[in-house]
């Protein structure tokens, strides 16, 4: 069982992953870029409604960003000489590791959360208009 | 109490012996020194110490705890100076700083006002805000150092602390740390530097080979080679070596720029031989000493010969 002190140990390196590991390029190509494309593609090659693609668009956005930065902390640590820093700290490796994958359920919590917020729009809106007769 | 104690210390890669059953001890407020050349074993016992790899035999301990039962405490008492590690270099000074200080348990105002100090100490303040991408070297090195320092550590581990600095640089981080020594923190320093070792280690440890060679404080490491005395004079006329390696008393001469370096084993002999052929040659000594072995004759005597 984690200590009180390990977790908020913990909860430091998510905050330094988030500063550091959202801006990354691979990050970015992953999380921003490439839905990007995947929205322009359906959106012109397709015709899909945009009310409808947005939610997708940030669904995806969400889901490959936070898919992508953890495996890029680890390894980005390692090259960068960092992670010996990390490690001479008075920090265990649960907490660690925890604190990394915080920053992935981060983002996984921010996609539930927004998922279910532009769900419920797009649903009730669709009731609206149904229900007025428009 | 000691602050270190390293006992039986092996470490193993593959077939080959990187650390080969070493022991000393670190007094508390020693600054003890580890010297070595390059492959000897140094950096993985301080890797070994700080709890980086794990040790195939033996045992370390920090003010009793120890490293490998109870890492964090030992941790939790020792700052750390690695050799082969970074700064985050995508966030500022302050932020590394205050993650040092959060991974070290510290309270708000207490990491705050020590961040503080240390980089108006080092000299970083007016940076502070400044990602240390755009850092110089010394920077980098001031501002891990301040990293190492900001849970006011008992116990100072620093792994070439001054490699590759200008001599501004290296002035300051060894001033600072002959001041934390003087107000009881203790060190382990490793160091390729003998005029640092000399100047700043009440004790040091020479390792060659994964064994530990020498142990003891430099003025008896130096008395303990010092054989075979030397002379340094130079002239003010060129003197044909041969001339000086034929003079009675003197062993060897070697040429070094406009000097000679005389061996011998009585000087006072030596130099009495050195007047009369001067005086009978009409050549005027300009200077004259007498040389005692430095730290680095010890070291070269040590692992050379060894």
């Amino acid at each position: 069982m984690m200590s009180g002190s390990q977790l908020s140990r913990a909860l430091a390196i998510a905050e330094k992953d988030i500063r550091i590991y959202y801006l990354k390029g691979p990050v970015l190509i992953y999380g921003i870029l490439f839905p990007m494309f995947l929205f322009l593609a359906f959106f012109l090659g397709r015709g899909m409604p945009v009310d409808f693609l947005i939610s997708w668009l940030l669904s995806m956005t969400l889901f490959f960003t936070a898919t992508a930065v953890s495996p890029v902390i680890l390894p980005w640590e390692g090259s960068m000489r960092t992670l010996e820093r990390l490690i001479s700290a008075p920090v265990s490796i649960p907490a660690i590791l925890l604190g990394d994958a915080l920053v992935h359920s981060h983002r996984l919590m921010t996609l539930f959360f927004s998922t279910a917020h532009l769900f419920h729009l797009v649903f009730f809106q669709q009731i609206n208009h149904n229900s007025t007769g428009l | 109490m000691n602050a270190i104690v390293v006992e039986d210390l092996t470490k193993r890669f593959g077939n080959f012996t990187a650390v080969d059953h070493i022991n000393f001890t670190v007094a508390q407020g020693e600054l003890f020194g580890f010297l070595g050349p390059n492959g000897a074993g140094k950096t993985t016992t301080v890797r070994m110490i700080t709890g980086l790899i794990k040790p195939d035999a033996g045992r370390a301990s920090i003010m009793g705890h120890d490293v490998e039962k109870d890492g964090l405490n030992a941790k939790q008492v020792t700052g750390v100076l690695p050799e082969t590690s970074n700064a985050y270099i995508d966030l500022s000074a302050w932020q590394n700083l205050m993650l040092m200080g959060k991974l070290y348990g510290l309270e708000k105002m207490q990491r705050q006002s020590r961040a503080e100090d240390l980089l108006k100490r080092f000299d970083l303040y007016e940076k502070r805000a400044v990602a240390v991408k755009g850092f110089s070297k010394g920077m980098k090195q001031r501002l891990q150092i301040c990293m190492a320092l900001i849970s006011e550590p008992q116990v100072l581990i620093m792994d070439e602390p001054t490699s590759g600095l200008d001599v501004q640089s290296s002035r300051l981080i060894r001033n600072i740390v002959a001041d934390l020594n003087a107000k009881g923190v203790t060190f382990l320093l490793t160091t390729h530097n003998m005029e640092e070792a000399n100047q700043l280690c009440s004790r040091i440890a020479i390792i060659n080979r994964g064994r530990i060679v020498a142990i003891d404080r430099p003025e008896v490491l130096k008395k303990r080679i010092d054989s075979l005395h030397s002379l340094e004079v130079s002239f003010d006329k060129d003197v044909p070596q041969d001339d000086l390696s034929a003079l009675q008393g003197i062993e060897s001469v070697e040429k070094m720029g406009d000097k000679f370096r005389l061996y011998a084993e009585e000087p006072a002999r030596a130099i009495s031989t050195l007047v009369d052929y001067t005086r009978s040659k009409k050549v005027e000594i300009v200077s004259l000493a007498t040389i005692s072995p430095t730290l680095e004759d010890v070291f070269v005597a040590y692992t050379e010969a060894r």
